[in-house]
């Protein structure tokens, strides 16, 4: 097994975002410029976006060591671990699952992303 | 866009009725969860994450400490010479003999009916390793490392999925609702429509787990902010013992892909034998233990670390470079293939991060990985103010100024079975009382205020700045000038926060700007507790390492941390009389 050689330049690259402004909503593409550094992850990417370009982005993170599964996002059509995968100059990130969006990359089963009135009243008992 | 529900009054907002609200879903909230559950009582569960993709219990690569003897009454192959007490002792040693002894003593008593129970949800243990600390092989683990975690929870899970548990997810739990002095709800909001909600309850068992996060380099996940102790701090209820965070030497700093990770690194720097290096290619170690150098204990490795990095001598991206360089590369070949085939370590292939460690070192940190700090708890996990109780890494005092491998999760377990039973218990024994609508209306307001202003603080900014604080100056090292002026930022930030934080996003849908504002706020208060109380101790005892001072160790007293008049206060404590 060899490493790969993959390290960039410390420059900016250029990265593509395929968002949603809510559940159905059309899509749009936001491309990004970000300054590039060794062995970046995507999820770093985001969270750079997040913090210094765009702070109305949405997506998922928690353990960022590619345990808790919750960052999957499609990579130039692959489904990929944001956190997990190394980001590179003009890849396009898209969400998971487009029909089940419920902004950019945030993607919630429809029975999951209920309105809140069924959670309104008495916790229910089974039977 | 509006919120849905913004300057409504509170009648107009929806509303949930439990017996017991757990605010928490993994480790101890899902075990609190089942307790109170099977006590009778009507639960409801919100997290603010999803339910097995969030918190910490899944990160942990280790293990569930249990005696030697009774892991072999389960089926382990322990030492039957072990008992509870010399879990128990050992526990103590590592905390100090700060621990409260009543609570090391229910962790160390009670973690063989924490893993039968379990064991009777089908979660398999397979293996029984020793990690230091312990004076007997004390880890259970299921199958191979880094599935424990995963493995318990799934238990749990299936567990929670089988009762009457309503599982609220994408819901933060913004603050604890205070009638008449008794905790009875709480404030949430749910984050896919932007809506508030309150969620009333005769108990509210806190399971939000610790507050890595208000560090820069943290191994914990993105969720521990300290909500759990922020809110019950200002609910009323006391901390205690703030100042000891556990730091790991082993947490990658660069390539940035993986900074956070620890779990391969303590392979390349303990079985490989690598050096650490500063800047000027020194082994710096030298210094702090000439005996053992790399191989020295984590609070010492941490130490020397932070010490070339606060001097000025840190690697290129504010690490120490971990270096393989004296060792021939067939064998680290022969290494690397043994232990991670491939290159690959769970869902990361290392060789695509572009850095290949036998030509460049990785660089590395000590990274906040455990609070041993947190909300006061009695035996019955009940919190100085009633209706309130915490479970798990939430909570102090059990550990005392340093834990050892295996007890955060029997901890989970242990606690958030008490606490739910306890909880269960106080309500059959409390009435029901009208929740605080000024107070509801007043938390609802200041949130408003930051949506409304259209420029002021930018809440990612003030994270950073608040992350890298904490970390330079209330991290592994401390020193009073430093923590004074960490104080001093402290106060700035949060009249910036209070006064003019601006929240950018104005879509009420997941705006995940709104929920790092409310997050930063109470990461605030924990950062101000962690310093306040580092402050009040001004000499070195177990994880708190205090540069400016040569007397030796001091653990006379403990220290807690409460509001007074509104102004956050410490007391201190005389240290428990624990036989010795």
């Amino acid at each position: 097994m060899k490493w790969k050689d993959t390290i960039m330049a410390a420059d900016n690259i250029n990265i593509k975002l395929e968002r949603r402004d809510g559940a159905g909503e059309e899509c749009h593409i936001d491309t990004f410029t970000i300054p590039a550094e060794i062995g970046m992850s995507i999820m770093d990417a985001l969270h750079f976006i997040q913090d210094h370009l765009d702070p109305t982005l949405a997506f998922d993170c928690s353990c960022r060591i590619g345990v808790c599964k919750a960052c999957a996002v499609k990579v130039d059509g692959k489904v990929e671990y944001a956190c997990s995968k190394v980001v590179k100059d003009g890849m396009l990130i898209a969400p998971v699952n487009p029909k089940d969006v419920v902004r950019d990359f945030i993607v919630r089963p429809r029975k999951y992303a209920r309105e809140l009135s069924e959670i309104d009243g008495v916790v229910p008992t089974r039977g | 866009m509006k919120f849905p529900n913004v300057n409504e009054s509170v009648r107009d907002l929806r509303k949930l009725l439990t017996d017991v609200l757990v605010i928490g879903s993994e480790g101890a909230g899902a075990r609190a969860a089942l307790a109170a559950s099977e006590a009778g009582k009507k639960v409801a569960v919100i997290t603010k994450g999803r339910v097995g993709k969030s918190g910490a219990t899944q990160c942990i690569p280790g293990d569930y400490a249990i005696n030697s003897n009774s892991a072999c009454r389960l089926g382990l192959p322990g030492d039957p010479d072990d008992d509870w007490r010399k879990h128990y002792r050992d526990t103590l040693e590592a905390g100090k003999w700060l621990n409260d002894p009543l609570l090391a003593q229910t962790l160390a008593e009670n973690a063989e009916d924490g893993l039968s129970f379990l064991k009777s949800l089908n979660v398999e243990w397979t293996r029984l390793g020793q990690y230091p600390g312990h004076s007997y092989p004390r880890s259970a683990m299921v199958g191979e490392v880094g599935k424990t975690g995963p493995a318990l929870l799934s238990g749990l899970h299936r567990a929670m999925h089988c009762k009457d548990i309503a599982l609220i997810e994408d819901t933060l739990a913004i603050e604890l609702l205070v009638s008449e002095g008794r905790v009875n709800g709480c404030l949430a909001f749910f984050i896919p429509s932007g809506e508030f909600f309150v969620i009333e309850a005769q108990a509210v068992i806190l399971a939000t787990g610790g507050g890595s996060r208000i560090y820069w380099l943290t191994s914990g996940p993105e969720e521990l902010t300290g909500d759990g102790m922020a809110m019950a701090y200002r609910a009323g209820a006391e901390l205690i013992d703030m100042e000891f965070v556990q730091f790991s030497p082993f947490t990658i700093v660069w390539p940035s892909g993986l900074r956070g990770h620890m779990s391969f690194v303590y392979e390349y720097m303990c079985v490989l034998q690598s050096w650490l290096l500063n800047s000027l290619g020194e082994r710096y170690m030298e210094r702090w233990d000439p005996e053992r150098m790399e191989r020295s204990t984590r609070d010492y490795l941490s130490i020397g670390m932070m010490d070339e990095i606060i001097s000025g001598r840190s690697s290129e991206h504010g690490g120490v470079y971990l270096s393989l360089s004296h060792l021939p590369m067939n064998l680290i070949d022969q290494f690397e293939a043994h232990h991670f085939p491939g290159l690959k370590v769970g869902e990361f292939k290392l060789s695509d991060f572009g850095v290949d460690p036998k030509e460049k070192a990785f660089e590395i940190a000590p990274g906040a990985h455990y609070f041993m700090g947190g909300v006061r708890i009695d035996g019955r996990g009940a919190t100085t103010v009633p209706g309130l109780f915490a479970a798990g890494e939430v909570t102090g005092g059990v550990h005392g100024a340093n834990r050892i491998s295996g007890n955060a999760i029997t901890d989970t377990q242990v606690f958030g079975a008490i606490a739910g039973a306890a909880a269960a218990e106080y309500c059959t024994h409390s009435e029901r009382i009208d929740i605080n609508a000024d107070q509801v209306i007043a938390v609802i307001n200041e949130i408003e205020q930051g949506i409304s202003r259209s420029e002021g603080v930018s809440t990612f900014n003030v994270r950073g700045a608040l992350q890298q604080t904490a970390w330079n100056q209330v991290g592994v090292i401390r020193n009073k000038k430093g923590l004074e002026q960490a104080l001093s930022k402290i106060h700035d930030w949060e009249d910036q926060v209070g006064n003019s934080l601006c929240i950018r996003t104005k879509d009420p849908v997941f705006n995940i700007e709104l929920i790092k504002a409310i997050e930063l706020k109470n990461m605030l208060i924990v950062l101000q507790a962690i310093t306040m109380s580092a402050l009040s101790r001004d000499k070195t005892c177990g994880a708190h390492f205090r540069s400016d001072s040569n007397e030796q160790a001091d653990a006379s007293h403990r220290y807690i941390t409460r509001c007074e008049s509104g102004k956050m206060t410490i007391i201190s404590l005389p240290a428990p009389e624990t036989e010795q």
